[in-house]
């Protein structure tokens, strides 16, 4: 299993470094830099201008900087913020627990709710359930999140005051998760609906068990593989695709990190940032890829 | 006393009705034994005792139960039936089983005890039935166990929770022969331990016979005799169960079709010419007024030398020639039909004499063998491999050839698999065209014994072609002998071969002075495979 998943991973270590150059030439292609941006803010004369860009170091030709920041990098050493002055380490450090808090929370409300809201279809197909996967689904298809988003703050925070009771990360975790659950929930009653007709579903209940028995034992775990593969995409989404609602409850999370970083041109910053969400997709698909190994006595060894 | 009774069931799809009318009766502890071909309901008759019905049948009728009284039309009655009372064995015990969780832990759910004690329950059921190491299968999932083996353990599953009846619904058709004995003697063990009822579905009037106190025979939705089993079998007062008597040596049961018309394949004055290399010159007559007929379930054997026009007489069989004149009906339907093709694939297959020509050599096994289930959308794409993998299994190869191709597979090999491919759609009609002329000596003698096999087990009608009477001696039960696309001699095999009248008939076997030589290997080779 460790072979089978070894040549991938070098192919997907030799795509990190591709990401990463590209994103380096990238933001240098992009008018200004961080030392405009200052000279915007404050006033400065054009020999302060260039005095500060030959400290940073951004006068030397970009191979001469790639070199460099790549030499730094395979020593661990992601640089130091431009702006800020700061490590760029302890930068992403400081923001990472926010993300990763709020995308387990959103991931876990969306799972929760799509599994839910499909197992309930299946069991009761008539029910009130089977008209949720629709809505859901549309839901999450037709409305946005930032909209969503700005209607909770308008809602629970302004009008109901009710963020302080929920917390700062939570609402935008419900708002996720709804958003995650409508992805989820569609597909996976579809392939409910299709396990349901195998003929060990015959079998189970020729034995006795009940609907809500076999679909929660028999057709939740050969369906799995379908939301096993959509949770992967969705979480990968995730690491980056928190900025909408870090941005709007002014939660200090690596998407608003890399925001204002944009913003600010302050490459290291950027570039840390672009690696880690690089990184992160690249571990959570070869997480997926386990998980449905392990799931499938077929495919164990 | 009476378990289980159904009064006037009726199962419909749409305006067809497949159950029509039936009452039956099963005493405690008894077992009724219930025969037909495929299709005259016995199956949806099973299905609806056990509340089983796929959602598009329209069920109606009553059934007692143990003095309750349910109503056919109302599933939900069933609830508290179901693998409580009511046992179910299926005939494909691939099917019967969740592939993602153990044997054993179905097992134990199925006996509605608490979760330490079931699991405890679940070995000493796989131990009860046979399994050789009961701890092992319980902890083994379904793909890890044999057919024979997970039959088994669905025959475990469905007396879990020591029901009153069991069902068995052709528990032994989709297992090998050597194996149907063992799975037949677990059930009848279980059956007297537990003091169960049983209703025992067959096509096979012999193993009915073997394990049930009384039998019913069915035909289009209805019950047409019924009785206590040596009374029905000795003495059947019904045309059609004398029938089903009558034919039993072939193994399957004759089809409706049988009935209608006694012929597998009927040709009459079949001419045919292929068209001339060049213009001006007359074309070949390749057959000159072809009549042969091949009663159902024999084997005719085609001899005569190459040009003879007898591979001609089998692609017009299988329609892939149009005769210039005549007519020729195959299994009942006219093989050049255009719109009834898939009918006639399913019902007439063609095993080629070169192997290697006719699999797609860039498809795995596999995939050739499962190609026939996608066009012809039979069962789910979950089945296929099993299927596949039993079809492999039935020609004496092993289950890892599934992901080989063509290449890598000797040509005794190749053989098997295209025999395989042609048993896919469960044929009634075969043409063998000279499907061991490419082969050694040694491994013809196996595949003809295969071939031997699969027309016993599966009772299907054979078109032989070949140009070796040694080879068709032992498979053909009639011999017809053509030359220069004429039918110059026909009889029964034993008749051709030792009082042939033709001289050129006496020529041919003049000419296969080893014909007795290949007869004993291949009596001996049965079961050896090619490596």
């Amino acid at each position: 299993m460790i072979r089978a998943l070894g040549v991938p991973l070098l192919r997907q270590i030799g795509l990190i470094c591709a990401i990463v150059i590209a994103v380096f030439l990238l933001i240098r292609v992009v008018p200004g830099d961080v030392v405009d941006v200052m000279a915007t803010e404050g006033d400065m004369t054009a020999a302060e201008v260039a005095e500060l860009r030959a400290e940073l170091g951004l006068d030397r030709p970009v191979p001469e900087q790639l070199a460099l920041w790549l030499t730094r990098m395979a020593q661990g050493d992601l640089g130091m913020s431009l702006r800020f002055e700061r490590p760029v380490a302890q930068m992403i450090e400081y923001a990472i627990p926010t993300t990763l808090a709020l995308a387990a929370k959103s991931l876990a409300i969306g799972l929760l709710l799509g599994v839910g809201i499909a197992s309930a279809a299946t069991i009761w197909p008539r029910g009130p359930a089977a008209w949720l996967v629709d809505f859901v689904n549309l839901w999450s298809i037709a409305i946005p999140t930032f909209c969503v988003g700005l209607a909770a703050i308008l809602v629970f925070a302004i009008g109901l005051g009710w963020m302080k009771v929920l917390g700062n990360g939570f609402v935008p975790a419900i708002v996720i998760g709804i958003d995650i659950a409508g992805q989820i929930v569609k597909p996976l009653h579809e392939e409910l609906k299709e396990a349901s007709a195998a003929p060990y579903v015959r079998a189970a209940k020729a034995r006795g068990e009940s609907p809500a028995r076999i679909v929660l034992a028999h057709l939740l775990p050969n369906a799995a593989p379908v939301a096993i593969a959509l949770s992967g995409l969705i979480l990968a989404g995730l690491i980056g695709g928190t900025l909408t609602m870090e941005v709007l409850f002014g939660l200090p999370g690596l998407g608003t990190l890399a925001l204002q970083a944009i913003q600010g041109r302050d490459y290291p910053v950027i570039q840390a940032a672009i690696l880690l969400f690089a990184v992160a997709i690249i571990l959570v698909n070869a997480a997926t890829d386990l998980l449905q190994r392990l799931l499938d006595p077929r495919l164990r060894r | 006393m009476t378990l289980v009774s159904l009064e006037n069931l009726t199962v419909a799809f749409d305006d067809k009705r497949v159950v029509d009318g039936v009452g039956l009766s099963i005493a405690k502890g008894q077992t009724l034994g219930l025969v037909g071909e495929s299709g005259s309901g016995k199956s949806m008759t099973a299905c609806a005792i056990a509340g089983l019905l796929p959602a598009a049948a329209q069920g109606r009728g009553r059934m007692r139960f143990d003095g309750d009284v349910l109503d056919v039309a109302n599933e939900t009655a069933w609830t508290k039936l179901r693998g409580r009372r009511i046992g179910f064995v299926f005939q494909d015990p691939f099917a019967s089983f969740d592939p993602l969780m153990s044997v054993g832990a179905q097992i134990a759910r199925a006996s509605f005890l608490a979760p330490d004690l079931a699991m405890r329950r679940a070995i000493a059921l796989l131990d009860e039935c046979g399994l050789p190491d009961p701890a092992g299968a319980a902890r083994a999932y379904p793909h890890q166990l044999s057919g024979g083996q997970l039959q088994r353990a669905g025959i475990a599953a469905a007396i879990a929770a020591e029901p009153d009846l069991l069902i068995a619904d052709e528990p032994t058709t989709a297992l090998d022969v050597s194996v149907q004995a063992q799975v037949l003697r677990v059930l009848k063990a279980a059956q007297a331990r537990h003091g169960m009822a049983m209703l025992f579905i067959s096509h096979d009037l012999a193993v009915v016979g073997e394990i049930a106190d009384r039998v019913a025979v069915m035909r289009d939705g209805r019950i047409v005799e019924t009785g206590p089993v040596a009374q029905v079998l000795r003495a059947p007062a019904h045309e059609y169960t004398r029938l089903l008597i009558a034919s039993r040596p072939a193994g399957k049961l004759p089809g409706k079709d049988a009935l209608a018309q006694g012929y597998a394949m009927e040709a009459k004055g079949i001419d045919f010419a292929y068209p001339a290399r060049r213009r001006g010159t007359t074309p070949a007559k390749a057959l000159d007024g072809v009549s042969l007929k091949i009663p159902r379930g024999a084997c005719l054997g085609l001899v005569g030398e190459s040009g003879s026009g007898k591979s001609t007489l089998g692609r017009i069989a299988i329609g892939l020639l149009r005769p210039a004149a005549g007519t020729i009906r195959v299994c009942g339907l006219d093989p050049m039909d255009r719109g009834r093709i898939a009918e006639r694939a399913r019902k007439a297959q063609m095993v080629f004499q070169d192997a290697a020509g006719s699999l797609n050599p860039r498809l795995t096994i596999e995939a050739s063998l499962t190609e026939p289930f996608a066009l012809h959308r039979i069962g789910t794409r979950s089945e296929w491999r099993e299927r596949a993998a039993s079809l492999l299994g039935e020609v004496g190869l092993a289950r890892e050839h599934l992901a080989r191709y063509p290449h890598e597979l000797s040509g005794g090999q190749r053989q098997r698999v295209a025999i395989a491919r042609a048993l896919a759609l469960d044929p009634e009609f075969l043409v063998c065209d000279e499907p061991v002329t490419a082969l050694d000596m040694t491994i013809q003698a196996q595949i003809l014994a295969l071939l031997r096999k699969v027309r016993d087990r599966r009772g299907v009608s054979m078109l032989f072609i070949g140009h070796d009477i040694g080879a068709i001696e032992t498979l053909a039960d009639r011999i017809a002998v053509m030359k220069d696309g004429r039918v110059i001699e026909e009889g029964t095999a034993a008749q051709v071969l030792n009082h042939p009248l033709a001289a050129y008939t006496r020529s041919l076997l003049d000419a296969v002075p080893r014909f007795k030589a290949i007869e004993a290997p291949a009596t001996t080779a049965r079961e050896t495979i090619d490596a």
